[in-house]
């Protein structure tokens, strides 16, 4: 046993050595951004909408300054890695074949601007894919197919490009709410020991999977509250405490969870958000006291207790939000509204957020990153 | 069981368009009759590098048995001044009970050894399918069409094991009332084609698909083709789409191609889809979407 342990440790070590020098962007992965190394500011921010992404330049005073926008299907999801943006794309066909797909661009490193690499198809029948997560050594990207119930491996090549799908992990069930007549996977990361932890929307399950030599195999299940589609999650930057946003009930949980084991344990406490929408978000601020979330109508901040239970703040009402992503610095928090993205300063000192404002104007926004 | 072959050494055109009209006028005059729905016919139409056309028939009455054959002399009579030959491979591979049967030249197998003479194409490791569901008689413009890819010759192609198999339709196939209680749909066709090209070899999969798209196109390009469906037998006076069992991702093309397939069912299969296999863990690329 002991023996393991300290495999798991160098691995460990390995890993965060490998994801340092990728430089993946600390939202989309699971856990928060460590505090020991201070973050850089922020250069870029890509806003994905309905059929592009806007590419905007982050000036000194926070404005976002508009640099580009190209053509891109549904961009609702992306990850950045390896001076590479990662977009999966939101549609149902793709090659008039029932797919959806993932995009590779690079980024010039000193406009910002994308360049499209290649587009990947997904599984066949893997539609509308929902989330994607990059591995914490960059090699491959995972993509949670919501439409198509499914969870899809592609590897990442040396020059950033997608390989073609090497691993699929078909998920089947159902829940009793009228939309769960399927697995509907919603949102995938990685802890930092490379394994997956994911929410399916569509049958109220938690799962930790194992990803090898391109290949996935669940290593753990964890039922949550029926009816309640869980769909979005977060790790603390610990890799003990699990939250997760329910889209059906209006609900946030937090979990216990063995980063050693790659155990989700008990459920912590689950409090009630202020709206209950079709839609549930999270994001957490990179000290780990505090979580952000929305069920698309206003905003709920929580403040996280030393034993994982969430305490209700004083949230933001008045704004509908899509999205949700707190800078790397722990500065800002971005919320993606119905047209535009807003800016919300968060209080170094209580991590509350301050009144929101308009940093850039964007019909229907859907996906953030920051680069 | 009854074969009979006709050599492309003896062909000529017009004797290639004599063969496809008797056969095809057989069908479209006497498909739908119910006394007919006993003949099942095989009509492998080869690429003239595979040497023959092969017509295998199989009949019984409706009782099952086939104590009288006055429809299936009255389907082969016409051929017989096309001079067909005893199919002589097939008498060596098919059965040691085959035997002649006059008047026709013809052999004669007893049904439990029919399955035995299968496999004529295995060894290949690729193969392209198309098909079309016909209610009519060939065409000219379709005859023309056959002649002109079935003695195509492709450089550096290997056709010997390209051709369109002509099925006849009989029995429940024709019965209406099944429109509305199983997947199939194409219940007022008298004829299916299927296309087919069989290699082994990868460098030659451009050249095959070429051959067997461009014969496909061109045979439903024609003016009796409305402008909207060039390129296609969508359902109507002619023809009734295509067959699921050989699904060609080609038509994908086509926004339409779910009519080629599933014609006026395919809302009442997504329904039924939604219930029995929600989560699609049944499915291809021309699988019934929901």
């Amino acid at each position: 046993m002991k023996r393991t342990v300290e495999w798991d440790r160098r691995r460990f070590l390995q890993l965060m050595a490998s994801t340092s020098s990728l430089g993946i962007a600390g939202s989309r992965f699971g856990w928060a951004v460590s505090q020991a190394a201070p973050a850089r500011k922020a250069n870029f921010a890509y806003i994905g909408a309905e059929h592009e992404i806007h590419v905007y330049s982050i000036a000194a005073d926070e404005r976002f300054i508009r640099q580009q926008t190209i053509f891109s299907a549904h961009p609702v999801a992306m990850a950045i890695s390896g001076g590479n943006l990662y977009v999966a794309n939101g549609v149902s066909e793709f090659g008039n074949l029932p797919c959806g797909s993932v995009e590779a661009y690079g980024i010039d490193a000193s406009t910002g601007q994308l360049e499209l690499k290649n587009r990947v198809a997904l599984s066949l029948s893997g539609i509308l894919p929902r989330d994607l997560a990059i591995s914490p050594d960059g090699r491959s990207l995972v993509v949670a197919v919501h439409g198509g119930g499914a969870y899809n491996v592609l590897p990442i090549q040396a020059d950033g490009r997608l390989g073609r799908v090497s691993g699929i992990l078909k998920e089947v069930g159902s829940g009793p709410h009228a939309s769960q007549a399927a697995a509907h996977p919603s949102a995938v990361i990685f802890d930092r020991f490379g394994r997956l932890l994911t929410a399916d929307q569509g049958t109220d399950k938690l799962s930790v999977i194992s990803l090898s030599n391109g290949e996935l195999m669940v290593a753990d299940r964890c039922k949550v509250i029926a009816g309640s589609g869980p769909s979005s999650i977060v790790l603390d930057h610990n890799g003990k405490r699990l939250f997760v946003a329910h889209a059906l009930n209006g609900l946030v949980s937090s979990f216990n969870y063995n980063e050693t084991s790659g155990r989700i344990l008990d459920r912590t406490n689950t409090v009630r958000a202020s709206a209950v929408g079709e839609m549930a978000m999270l994001a957490m601020h990179p000290s780990g006291e505090m979580l952000y979330s929305s069920h698309g109508d206003g905003m709920d901040v929580w403040k996280i207790a030393a034993n994982g239970s969430l305490e209700a703040l004083t949230g933001v009402g008045g704004v509908q939000v899509n999205g949700l992503y707190v800078t790397a610095d722990g500065k800002n928090l971005l919320a993606l509204s119905g047209d535009g993205v807003l800016r919300m300063k968060i209080n170094p000192a209580t991590h509350l957020p301050s009144a929101p404002a308009k940093v850039a104007t964007v019909s229907k926004p859907v996906s953030i990153a920051i680069l | 069981m009854w074969e009979m072959i006709f050599p492309w050494a003896e062909m000529t055109e017009k004797k290639f368009t004599k063969i496809l009209d008797t056969y095809g006028n057989y069908f479209a005059t006497r498909g739908h009759d119910p006394e007919t729905w006993g003949l099942m016919c095989f009509f492998i139409v080869n690429h003239k590098a595979s040497g023959y056309l092969r017509l295998s028939v199989q009949f019984c009455n409706p009782d099952g048995m086939c104590r009288d054959t006055k429809v299936l002399d009255e389907f082969l009579a016409p051929f017989q001044e096309l001079n067909p030959a005893v199919n002589s491979l097939a008498a060596q591979s098919v059965t040691r009970a085959a035997e002649h049967s006059a008047p026709h030249g013809m052999l004669r197998t007893p049904w439990a050894e029919t399955g035995a003479a299968g496999g004529a194409y295995l060894g290949s490791t690729r193969a392209k399918y198309k098909s079309t569901c016909m209610k009519n008689n060939f065409t000219a413009h379709e005859v023309g069409v056959f002649y002109k890819h079935l003695t195509r010759m492709m450089p550096g192609v290997d056709l010997t094991r390209s051709m369109v198999e002509v099925d006849s339709y009989g029995g429940a196939m024709s019965r209406k009332e099944m429109l509305e209680e199983t997947v199939a749909y194409q219940r007022s066709s008298v004829m299916r084609l299927q296309f087919q090209t069989y290699w082994t070899d990868a460098a030659e999969d451009e050249g095959h698909n070429n051959w067997i798209r461009e014969f496909y196109q061109e045979l439903y390009s024609s003016p009796e083709v409305d402008a909207a469906h060039q390129g296609t037998p969508f359902p109507g006076a002619n023809y009734q789409g295509c067959y699921i069992n050989y699904p060609d991702a080609d038509m994908l093309d086509h926004a339409y191609w779910p009519q080629l397939y599933y014609g006026p069912n395919y809302e009442f299969l997504q329904q039924v889809k939604k219930k029995y296999d929600p989560n699609n863990v049944f499915h291809h690329s021309m699988s019934i979407r929901t």
